[in-house]
């Protein structure tokens, strides 16, 4: 099934339904569809193969949007946040596609690339209604659904909120860019039933008071994706949104959003610290329908018991990144007859939990002769701060690579401060000794990425810059 | 004191700079970190020193300092009728 066909059949369904909620303007299905149209009977949408999105979230993009979906034409969005040099790299390796790479694509989103450069990921149309049909069967999205449209269009989860709300019949509320973190305020204006976000904006939610318990009890579903979700931001959500299903997925750009569901049991959520260790960070689950997973060794096609890293499989999965034969080596194998992606998760299964996240396989380091996980780290961080946005680092480093030490760094929270040496006196009890920092740092603003995740990089400069 | 007045102190508690002076036109990114986080401080600011409660779509339409200005305005005038 193509999507465009999925979705002309909403819009004949549900012509009256709200599809979009911009500002004072209400948009229906059926002026959406009738905007669509005007639209690609422009001749500046027919002469292209494709539509560069700005990224400014305007009414006109969803409309283009809406258009490329109805007309199978694939769109490539930019962001405002991104330089011009990486709008320039982006839009030159566009130059060099040939008009069949670009048949019956939906998108080609652009992720950063360990070298810097942008790596386009192509993602069909038939596997967006393939993600539309998953996503149906786990969350049972309705014509009645009320959800936010927060995320840029740069990141895919942008699709997974378009894709279940129009879909469905459902009403998306646009949020505009510098009022997300208010998220939580349209929640309650608005009676939205579907919540979806990385966990970080749930937890700047909490912490700056905008999340009392039941001040969200119109959600009836609530999905994290994008990042770990710790136990303390899940369990504060909890309260705020006694009604709603919890839920945690894991997702790749490579594989269409998101690829495993799991509901979080709720009286797992009832003390202030996890009973149970498989809820420090939340489980990733089973993966979804028509996706298959298992754990191989990061650096060989050798299957692992145990931690490994997580691979995918299945129709979810791209044809390979756009125009770069040698990066398609690196990240896809075939084994058993089928073709994987590696993710660069790590993950071990558990038959009462599914896949559990156990840290990136890139941020695996060696230190006085320990393999240590950064993210264990930062689990226990998050433990003793109470704080989400944490990083540790690997520092100092010397020049072939040998690490001396290690530093956390810990976002300062907006009200109050924390106390460095009761942190620190506490990370023994949690943490193994060659894996306690030597040094925790406050930082005033934690680098974020675009999409919202911590900095790894911008962290670890801020740090050398601080302690040089 | 009026609204603006009330608004350019609550400024100057959360930036912590006792020389913020506020023109109507000012907007986020004009004062060194003034972002969409601290934003959400200053409406949480404004609610509890006014007493009052912005619904989202009068969040959405706010621009500067002056729309703020003017929306607590209307609030408190809507509040007395």
């Amino acid at each position: 099934m193509m999507l465009g066909t999925f979705f002309t059949d909403v819009i004949s369904r549900y012509p009256k339904n709200i599809a979009l909620v911009f500002g004072d303007q209400e948009v229906t299905y059926e002026i959406l569809y009738a905007k669509a149209q005007d639209l690609i009977q422009s001749h500046t949408f027919s002469a292209s193969p494709f539509v560069v999105i700005r990224g400014e979230r305007t009414l006109e993009e969803y409309i283009a949007i809406a258009a490329c979906w109805i007309s199978s034409k694939p769109y490539i969005p930019l962001n405002p946040k991104f330089s011009e040099s990486r709008c320039q790299q982006i839009l030159s390796q566009l130059q060099n596609v040939a008009p069949e790479q670009l048949d019956s694509l939906a998108y080609i989103i652009f992720t950063s690339g360990t070298t810097g450069a942008p790596k386009g990921v192509p993602i069909h149309q038939s596997q967006v209604a393939q993600y539309a049909l998953a996503m149906q069967k786990n969350i049972n999205p309705m014509a009645e659904d009320v959800m936010l449209q927060i995320h840029d269009f740069s990141f895919d989860y942008s699709v997974m909120e378009l894709v279940l709300a129009w879909t469905n019949g459902a009403k998306l509320i646009h949020v505009p860019n510098d009022k997300v973190v208010m998220a939580p305020r349209y929640v309650q204006d608005n009676n939205v039933t579907i919540w979806m976000s990385v966990p970080s904006l749930a937890s700047m939610g909490y912490r700056l008071g905008m999340m009392p318990s039941n001040s969200l009890p119109t959600l009836r579903a609530s999905i994290f994706s994008g990042e770990a979700l710790n136990y303390e931001t899940i369990r504060h959500f909890s309260l705020a949104a006694p009604n709603s299903k919890l839920l945690n997925l894991h997702g790749i750009t490579e594989a269409t959003v998101t690829d495993t569901f799991y509901e979080i049991d709720r009286e797992m959520l009832n003390e202030e610290i996890p009973q149970n260790t498989s809820y420090q960070v939340i489980p990733m689950g089973w993966p979804h329908f028509g996706i298959e997973m298992e754990l191989f060794n990061p650096n060989s096609s050798e299957s692992v018991d145990g931690v490994g890293e997580l691979c995918i499989s299945g129709k979810q999965v791209t044809d390979g990144y756009l125009n770069n034969p040698d990066l398609n080596i690196q990240r896809f194998f075939d084994f058993d007859g089928k073709r994987w992606l590696r993710t660069g998760d790590l993950a071990e299964y558990s038959h009462e939990y599914g896949y559990c996240y156990r840290g990136r396989a890139d941020r695996q380091i060696k230190f006085k002769g320990y393999r240590i996980e950064l993210q264990d780290i930062e689990s226990a961080l998050r433990n003793v701060s109470k704080s989400d946005l944490v990083c540790a680092v690997p520092y100092p480093v010397l020049e072939d690579g040998t690490i001396e030490g290690l530093v956390g760094v810990i976002g300062k929270p907006p009200k109050g401060d924390l106390n460095v040496d009761q942190l620190l006196d506490a990370l023994p009890n949690i943490l193994p000794s060659y894996m306690v920092p030597a040094k925790v740092l406050m930082i005033d603003e934690m680098p974020l990425s675009i999409n919202g995740k911590v900095d790894f990089k911008a962290v670890q400069d801020w740090v050398k810059a601080r302690l040089i | 004191m009026n609204s603006f007045e009330v608004v350019n102190n609550l400024f100057i508690n959360i930036f912590n700079d006792p020389t913020i002076n506020l023109l109507p036109n000012m907007q986020t990114g004009d004062i060194p970190g003034w972002d969409s986080f601290k934003n959400v401080e200053i409406l949480l600011a404004c609610e509890k020193e006014f007493n009052i409660r912005f619904r989202s779509k009068e969040i959405d339409a706010m621009r500067t300092v002056g729309d703020l200005a003017a929306a607590i305005e209307l609030k408190l005038a809507n509040a007395q009728k």
